[in-house]
């Protein structure tokens, strides 16, 4: 996000409007690593999403990974992880794909993912 | 029975009188066998209203020469009546019309006293073969009532007169004579058989002599009480009594004898003679009694060889016996002795009612006894009794009362006895003890005291000293008290308590007090096992009052040279020397109370093992009491302690530990629910440890049902925090389960992270001055270290090292062994840069571009990561952030910025002494995994402002952008950073931040970013603690 003119300055890729509800559920990167984004759905009670992402190839499992809060503004998907510690770390991306079974993203200086799901 | 007696001798002297007259009558006319016969025949009816026969009756000069004698051969009288039906009495006696039957009378009469004054001196009479039925009805009708009444008015007349004045009998002998008298008005049945009488005495001017002699086959008595019970029952077998008496009727003396070899005696529903008595070869009762009598007042001397034997057993009685007069009671004033009685025979032989009380005991002594009887005998008072005692050779056995049989008995007492029933006589009875042994298997017991209120619950005030052999008191405990007792002990003890008290076993009446000398002693109770060569034990009962919590009674202090404790359940063996041990308990002989003890224990040399613990200290004290609860599950909840240690000079090795724990000073005190830490300076290894503070819940912990909680001081001089956590390692977590983790997450054995405490809440209120920790020195730690089920926590630690102050929040948990996690937040505040880096060199990893700086600036970093068994962060689970600000910076020269200054044409925009200065920098960051992103920040260098951003990974891979926002140029030129972050590719790049800083010109990302690195600020430096 700090280089965010990057961005804003070459945006030769088409970017897609996200859909929130296609989002939810788990997803593993399609890039020979064993990462895992879970998004779960709105809690009622407070209008949050939520999130886990993990890292299975270094013996972390799902629960023992990074908590975040999640949500589409602008077209982008924003992702808020939190620690225990009270640090916020924050990523945006936009969607250049999205099916009910994979998706991909693309980071503020250009690098794309793809996930599919669990 | 007097009235009945008389009776019967006023008809044998009226029947001695007719015959005489008969004699006298025959002497003068008639000298033939016939005609005296006849003439007796007749006159009788003159005499006697029964029916009556005479068979021969002759004189005689020969069978009672020098006398003349009467001689009267089968006299027959007849005096029919009826015996009642219902009567109990008349149901024992044998019916009889025949009121006597005399084979031979013979009575001599002195003749020369007859021929000179014509006086009737009878000098001899002899009855043989004479059988008597006397009878008196309950209305008083007796068959004795045979003579017409001017006769019997005549010889009632002379009977009932007084004594002659001069009685001198040759001999009477009463040869074979049966009788039996039978009075249903007194409720009494007599029945002599075979009795021989021989009397030869005079009586001259009041001067007696008289020599008797009886001999009784067989005497049956029955005497029964007005509702017909048997009052009393005798059948006495061969009596025989002698009576040898001479002088005047104040001042005689005589002896009297009496045995009765067997027989059978009942009183009151009660048999006095046994099976026992029966079989003995001994005479069931004889009397030797020489005596002194006044008639006129009716005293008697005893003399000093009267004996009176029962079964054998002889009691020599002397002394005066004054017997009841119209004003004055019985008095006596005796001696008695015993010698040498066999107590067990003479129980033997003794009916059961006496010896009941004795039941289930067996007792044994040789019994000498004498002593006196003083003092009145009338109804509620007896004389008071003094006797002293002397047994030997004594036995005791009650298998109820005792468990062991008391042998080796010996005593001499003085007892001093009021058996006065009558309240107003009634007194003190007591026992002096002046000295008694006895032994139980192989303990010697020795008593001295007094005992008061023999007759009633008996009060001991006693000395008591034992030679006791430990073992043999273990059949006086109860059962269920699980202790074995081995060694011996001198006993020097003082008892005062009534005798139930004792016997129950009822320690708060008792009172008590002596010390115990044991040898050898060696005591298992539950699964403590205590010993000691030689160890002194003061009692005292009851005890004076020290604890609040335990009902003392029992006190004992305790005190040696050495004592040797293991308890069996937890492997815990200790040796402590000069134990001074004060304990107070409860009745611990009520099984309803729990075991419990109130005590104050000094030690000056302890040296514990249990397991792989070693302990020794130079002295110990434990204050405090402890209460026994078996349904608990753990030692400490069993014992409920509330005790006060002090450890002075302890030292404490265990398994694991590389150096050993030495406890300069520690004082704490124990409760159930909380331990209280005084004092706690430990030294350890190159380490000190000073502990304040409470401790919580240290019973349910070890029960694993609560955590343990605490808030603690710790403070150190130096510390060692890695040996200190490696100690600390996996305590509260099951060995099995780290095992199990280990096998599952294939971690390898060279690795040993640590594992945080489980089932602890712990607070340390910390100040180390000076520390180690994973290879750092830090200095004047100070902050809040927590320790939460699994969990550490050090929450606003702040510290000094060589670089800054510095303040650390950091969590670690140990959740797996294998995945571990760690957080800080960490501030390092007037922080020299270079010396930042030099100590954390991952700062430069997290801001390249600081290591160009200067001067002291303020960091701030929040992160997290997870760690593998060797401490290996987990990147994927990396997520931080960064604030890094400072002001009056230097930049390092380097070929990087040289080669961007020229690029961004810097011109003049170094100091004079060619340094590079910065007024500020506010530098924001994040990393997550591999990323590291700055967020713009403005960097001002003398006429130009800058603002960089940008990105790198830990790969060094970057895209970092540098843009002028003010020069003395008026053109806007910035450059891209990219490629290899060490060997950068630096080129001129496009304008990026001209609106950033202009909130009306700013897109929503340029505001987000701004926002977020606002944020990012606040909440680090929002942690950083307020200096004091």
């Amino acid at each position: 996000m700090g280089s965010l003119c990057l961005t804003s300055c070459e945006p030769e890729v088409v970017t897609i409007n996200i859909d929130e509800d296609l989002l939810v559920g788990t997803w593993y990167a399609m890039d020979n690593t064993q990462e895992f984004w879970r998004f779960d759905a709105m809690d009622v009670n407070d209008s949050t999403r939520s999130g886990e992402t993990w890292d299975e190839s270094e013996d972390v499992q799902e629960g023992e990974g990074n908590k975040f809060y999640w949500e589409v503004k602008h077209n982008q998907l924003q992702i808020d992880l939190y620690g225990e510690m009270g640090q916020h770390v924050y990523y945006d991306y936009s969607f250049t794909a999205q099916s009910a079974t994979s998706f991909t993203w693309k980071d503020l200086y250009g690098n794309s993912r793809t996930f599919t799901k669990k | 029975m007097k009235k009945g007696w008389k009776i019967a001798l006023i008809s044998l002297g009226s029947l001695i009188g007719v015959v005489i007259i008969v004699v006298v009558v025959a002497c003068w006319v008639i000298f033939t066998p016939a005609r005296l016969t006849s003439i007796v025949n007749k006159l009788s009816a003159d005499y006697l209203t029964c029916e009556n026969h005479f068979e021969r009756v002759d004189l005689t000069l020969f069978k009672t020469y020098p006398n003349v004698g009467l001689d009267v051969e089968d006299v027959v009288l007849i005096n029919p009546y009826t015996l009642p039906d219902s009567n109990a009495l008349a149901a024992k006696a044998v019916h009889n019309d025949t009121l006597a039957h005399i084979g031979s009378l013979t009575v001599g009469i002195d003749l020369r006293a007859f021929l000179k004054d014509r006086s009737i001196v009878v000098r001899q009479v002899r009855l043989d073969n004479a059988k008597a039925n006397l009878y008196t009805a309950p209305d008083g009708w007796s068959n004795l009532s045979i003579f017409k009444p001017s006769e019997k008015d005549s010889l009632e007349e002379k009977s009932s007169s007084k004594l002659p004045e001069t009685i001198q009998l040759e001999k009477i002998s009463l040869n074979d004579l049966s009788a039996q008298y039978c009075n249903l008005q007194q409720n009494m049945l007599a029945q002599v058989d075979d009795a021989d009488l021989s009397l030869k005495g005079s009586l001259l001017n009041s001067q007696l002599d008289a020599d008797m002699s009886l001999d009784i086959a067989q005497v049956v008595v029955h005497m029964l009480d007005s509702v017909g019970a048997e009052k009393i029952y005798a059948n006495l077998d061969k009596v025989t009594l002698s009576f040898d008496g001479q002088g005047v009727t104040d001042n005689l003396d005589g002896k009297l004898k009496l045995a009765v070899p067997n027989g059978d005696f009942v009183m009151g529903g009660k048999r006095y003679t046994t099976e026992a008595m029966q079989q003995s070869r001994k005479d069931l009762l004889s009397l030797n009694l020489p005596f002194h009598a006044n008639l006129d007042n009716k005293t008697f001397t005893l003399g000093e060889k009267t004996e009176l034997s029962l079964v054998g057993y002889d009691l020599g009685v002397w002394g005066d016996v004054a017997l009841a007069q119209e004003e004055t009671p019985m008095n006596v004033d005796l001696h008695y002795a015993v010698d040498q009685w066999q107590v067990a025979d003479l129980l033997a032989v003794l009916p059961p009612f006496i010896t009941k009380s004795l039941k289930g005991m067996a007792v044994d002594a040789k019994a000498s006894i004498h002593g006196t009887a003083k003092g009145v005998v009338a109804s509620g008072r007896l004389p008071l009794i003094d006797a002293d005692v002397t047994l030997e050779k004594g036995s005791f056995s009650a298998p109820k009362m005792l468990p062991m049989p008391v042998k080796d008995i010996r005593a001499q007492l003085s007892a001093n006895l009021n058996l006065s029933s009558d309240s107003a006589y009634k007194g003190p009875s007591n026992v002096q003890i002046a000295n008694f042994s006895a032994k139980v298997k192989k303990t010697n017991l020795a008593v001295n005291g007094v005992v008061q209120d023999l007759l009633g619950d008996m009060l001991v005030d006693a000395n008591v000293k034992g030679d006791i052999n430990l073992p043999d008191l273990r059949p006086f405990l109860p059962d269920t008290m699980p202790i074995v007792l081995n060694g011996s002990s001198k006993a020097n003890l003082k008892v005062k308590s009534r005798l139930s008290n004792l016997t129950k076993l009822n320690l708060n009446k008792v009172v008590a007090s002596g010390t115990l000398y044991f040898s050898k002693l060696d005591v298992l109770y539950d699964s403590i096992h205590a010993a000691s060569p030689k160890l002194n034990v003061a009692l005292s009962l009851p005890t004076k009052k020290t604890s609040t919590k335990v009902s003392e009674l029992l006190g004992a202090r305790i005190t040696g040279g050495k004592l040797n404790v293991e308890m069996l359940s937890n492997g815990l063996i200790a040796q402590v020397e000069n134990p001074d041990i004060q304990v107070g308990m409860p009745n611990i002989l009520d099984k309803k109370q729990a075991m419990a003890a109130a005590f104050n224990i000094k030690f000056s040399k302890v040296d514990a093992k249990m397991d792989s613990l070693l302990v020794y200290s130079d002295t110990l004290k434990l204050k405090g009491s402890v209460k026994n609860d078996k349904s608990k599950d753990n030692v400490l909840k069993q014992w409920n302690p509330d005790v006060d240690i002090d450890i002075h000079r302890g030292v404490l090795t265990m398994a694991g530990m590389s150096d050993p724990l030495r406890l300069t000073d520690f004082e704490f005190n124990y409760k159930p629910e909380v331990v209280q830490i005084a004092q706690a300076d430990i030294l350890w290894g190159v380490s000190d440890y000073h502990l304040r503070g409470k401790v919580y819940g240290l019973e349910n912990w070890l029960s694993h049902t609560e955590m343990l909680t605490g808030d603690l001081s710790f403070t150190s001089k130096y510390a060692d925090i890695d040996q200190l956590m490696n100690i600390l390692s996996g305590m509260g977590t099951d060995k099995d389960t780290l095992a199990q983790q280990r096998v599952e997450d294939n971690v390898p054995k060279e690795a040993n992270p640590f594992i945080v405490p489980k089932d602890v809440d712990v607070k340390f209120n910390t100040h180390i001055n000076r520390c180690v920790a994973f290879g750092n020195d830090l200095n004047d730690l100070a902050g809040t270290v927590t320790v939460n089920d699994g969990t550490a926590i050090l929450e606003q630690v702040g510290f000094t090292c060589k670089a800054a102050r510095m303040e650390l929040t950091g969590v670690y948990r140990s959740p797996r062994v294998n995945n571990l996690f760690v957080g800080l937040d960490f501030h390092l505040l007037d922080i020299q840069i270079e010396e930042l880096l030099d100590m954390i060199p991952t700062i430069d990893t997290l801001v390249p571009m600081l290591s160009a700086f200067q001067g002291k600036a303020n960091f701030h970093l929040a992160a997290e990561c997870n760690l593998d068994a060797f401490y290996k962060p987990k990147m994927s689970t990396l997520i931080g952030a960064a604030a890094i600000s400072g002001q009056d910076l230097v930049i390092m020269d380097n070929a990087s910025l040289a080669q961007i200054a020229k690029l961004l044409q810097f011109k003049n925009w170094r100091e004079k002494d060619n340094n590079i200065g910065v007024d500020s920098i506010s530098v924001e960051a994040q990393v997550f995994r591999k990323e590291i992103i700055v967020y713009p920040f403005l960097l001002n260098l003398h006429n130009y402002q800058l603002c960089i951003g940008g990105r790198h990974t830990l790969s060094n891979d970057c895209n970092y952008h540098l843009e002028l926002l003010k020069c003395p140029l008026p053109a806007r030129l910035s450059v891209d950073v990219n490629g290899n972050l060490k060997k950068p590719n630096i080129s001129l790049g496009k304008i990026q931040y001209a609106d950033l800083y202009k909130p009306e010109k700013q897109s929503y990302l340029e505001s987000r970013t701004l926002e977020v690195k606002r944020l990012v600020r606040k909440h680090l430096e929002a942690n950083v603690r307020k200096k004091d």
